[in-house]
């Protein structure tokens, strides 16, 4: 066993552990990094490789229950009608996420106060506003300013990608349509930005982007928290966050991939390990002071779980419209039904991305789990000339409210290759979700019909796509009905903080990354500021 | 099974899931399904166990008795045999050239350029139906 010591421990090297690992140590401060993961390199993915479709459907799937790597975590989802995804390495779920990169709108954040459902956050738009002008600028985000569906906000650091060909069709259906359509705001770069490279648009960004042009963490923020002294140690899966007798956080154990134990001793903790992992891990650090789990004294660790079920629809049309062309990412969005309209009978809405649908192997329908004879033979040959290339899809994110029923437990006899607790997760979808997807889909499908679609497919729940991992440790204002602070410290240990997705309060409408990155700045320069006050454990 | 029996079931198995039609041709008629198959299961080694069962029971009962017994009872063996044939298939040149689709492409496009969208007007459209977002 080692034992070293820091000022900050961070659990997770995603995106937000990378966020505050990099501030932090630019303050001065030293900053341990404990990752289950490894390194992936550009290199590494098959996104310009011939067998790009058939790698991606396991080594690079989303789901860490189909890749079964040695740093995943099974997860048990019998009860689940969306299943959690994620990414286990440097940069976490950023290696494998699409980059559609939006701000939470000023509504999400009163959702009690404007729409009598769930919570209001304890900050609003304009706290983060500021720290979202500034993380747009660090990862390069590619769009333009001026959208009517948001405040008036600073110019992108980069011009928009090309909408192609697509986007071009349906903008036209939906200013026919009289409905809002935006050039897709994305965290892929349309030019070289810091360490990465232009986007080349093979539209395999969701694989993993093997040209280094997707703002994935570990090449955005990892690099300067090196250079500033960072130390990042990989494959170290932590069994347990440590506290001392007075009940402060002291730092965490770790297992190496020998199966050796570790301590890193440290002033400050700070959990950046999903909204999944994060709970998992409070739930498994119990001890004498905390026989519930670490800062679950309000009980609701790994409750309120929200994982944005998705749903599509899919427009066929009679000619091409290049529909394997990046970015994927997204094309144009639209927020036209976003804002809650009580005359449609459900609160809330939900944001629409544009989208390539890929190679054949996603058109085939065999391989979608049609029989024998509708998926094969001359059938799969008609279903693909039909749409390869021809297709395009809208990518709708449903609002799903919090509900303490929906939540991360551990598990009795789910293990990680540590023989550690792994989770169950329970979810259910609510009726207003429900309803709100239902509407949506059907106004996707006029609009891919105003543009022209021969065929549209709606597809109501994508099942193995809840790759947005919030509401588990929340913040709020009261110790008894949420888990942090405002600033993400734990009411229960206060040198102890949440920075990921787990402390969201609602969900919104959008894709989350841009709010965690933002309010994970917010939060650490917070720390940073305060760190002579801050109480610790020696 | 020897090799060469696992290569005959496997291509009875393929040439009945992708025949040759008046517009496509079958597989067997673009690819060398042997080397394919090594091709598949170098890049998926996790897919061998799930493809050698299902390839046991067409060289036991043939293509037509395997593709109805492994959809009704051995839904992974079924699937790792389509995605097998299909990537061998898709992957093929003739097949690539026939469809339009040559694997992920590069496309260049200038950054700077002002977009059409802008310049013929389709987005003031939307600019002037004003702001949508909601005051909180």
């Amino acid at each position: 066993m080692t034992r070293q010591s820091c000022d900050v421990l961070i659990i997770g090297a995603g995106a937000s552990g990378a966020l505050a690992a990099r501030y932090f140590a630019g303050a001065g401060m030293s900053v341990t990094c404990l990752e289950q993961g490894d390194w992936v390199r550009p290199g590494d993915y098959p996104g310009a490789k011939p067998d790009w479709e058939l790698q991606r459907r396991q080594r690079w799937h989303f789901s860490p229950n189909v890749r079964q790597l040695e740093a995943d975590y099974p997860l048990e989802v019998s009860d689940a009608e969306v299943y959690p995804v994620m990414f286990n390495g440097v940069g976490g779920s950023t290696i494998v996420w699409g980059a559609q990169w939006h701000r939470m709108k000023p509504s999400d954040f009163r959702v009690r106060t404007l729409d009598g459902v769930a919570a209001d956050w304890p900050i609003d738009y304009e706290t983060l506003a500021p720290y979202y002008d500034r993380v747009d600028h660090d990862v390069g985000v590619s769009g333009l300013a001026g959208d009517p569906a948001y405040p008036e906000q600073p110019a992108y650091p980069l011009p928009p990608l090309p909408i192609g060909v697509a986007g071009m069709r349906m903008a036209r259906a939906m200013n026919q349509l009289g409905w809002h359509w935006w050039p897709g705001s994305n965290a892929i770069p349309s030019k070289a930005y810091g360490n990465l490279n232009p986007c080349a648009r093979l539209g395999t960004c969701v694989g993993g982007c093997s040209e280094g042009a997707k703002a994935s963490v570990d090449l955005v923020y990892w690099p300067a928290a090196l250079k500033d002294g960072a130390r990042l140690i990989t494959g170290a899966r932590v069994s347990e966050v440590l506290v001392s007798d007075n009940g402060l956080a002291t730092g965490a154990r770790y297992i190496d991939r020998g199966g050796e134990s570790h301590v890193v001793d440290a002033a400050i903790v700070v959990m950046c390990a999903n909204g999944i992992g994060t709970a998992r891990l409070l739930l498994q650090s119990t001890s004498k002071r905390f026989p519930d789990g670490l800062a679950n004294r309000s009980g609701l660790v790994g409750r309120g779980l929200m994982l944005h079920p998705l749903s599509a629809v899919i427009g066929v049309f009679p000619d091409s419209v290049e529909g394997w062309l990046g970015p994927a990412g997204h094309m144009i969005q639209s927020m036209e039904f976003y804002e809650t309209d009580a005359s449609r009978g459900h609160v809330r809405g939900g944001k629409w991305s544009l989208m390539p649908t890929g190679g054949p192997m996603g058109a085939h329908p065999g391989l979608a789990g049609a029989p024998f004879e509708a998926g094969w033979g001359a059938a799969g040959h008609a279903a693909v000339a039909a749409t390869l290339g021809k297709s395009v899809l809208w990518s709708i994110i449903n609002e799903d409210l919090p509900d303490d029923d929906n939540r991360i437990e551990l598990d009795g006899a789910l293990t990680d290759s540590d023989g550690l607790p792994s989770v169950k997760v329970t979810y259910r979808i609510g009726q207003n979700t429900h309803d709100q997807a239902a509407f949506q889909i059907a106004r996707a499908t006029e609009s891919m019909q105003a543009a022209g679609a021969v065929m549209t497919i709606p597809v109501p729940v994508i099942k193995e796509a809840g790759g947005h991992l919030l509401g588990t440790t929340r913040m709020g204002t009261d110790a008894g009905a949420s888990v942090v602070d405002s600033l993400g410290r734990s009411h229960d240990v206060p040198n102890l903080y949440v920075f990921d997705g787990g402390s969201f309060v609602t969900s919104s409408g959008v894709n989350p990354t841009a709010t965690i990155l933002a309010n994970a700045l917010r939060c650490t320069e917070a720390v940073i500021a305060a760190r002579r006050d801050q109480r610790v454990a020696a | 099974m020897t090799d060469a029996e696992i290569a005959v079931a496997f291509a009875a198995l393929a040439a009945r899931l992708i025949p040759a039609t008046d517009t496509m041709p079958g597989i067997g008629d673009v690819a060398d399904l042997e080397q394919g198959l090594a091709t598949v299961l170098n890049s998926r080694p996790d897919l061998r166990g799930d493809i050698m069962r299902g390839l046991g029971v067409a060289h036991r009962d043939g293509a037509d008795a395997a593709i109805a017994a492994l959809q009704a009872g051995d839904r992974e063996a079924w699937a790792a045999l389509g995605l097998a044939v299909a990537s061998i298939y898709y992957g093929a040149p003739r097949v690539q050239d026939i469809l339009g689709y040559r694997g992920p492409e590069r496309r260049t496009y200038d950054a700077d350029a002002t977009p059409n969208y802008v310049t013929n007007g389709m987005l003031d459209i939307v600019k002037q139906r004003g702001p949508i977002w909601r005051q909180a």
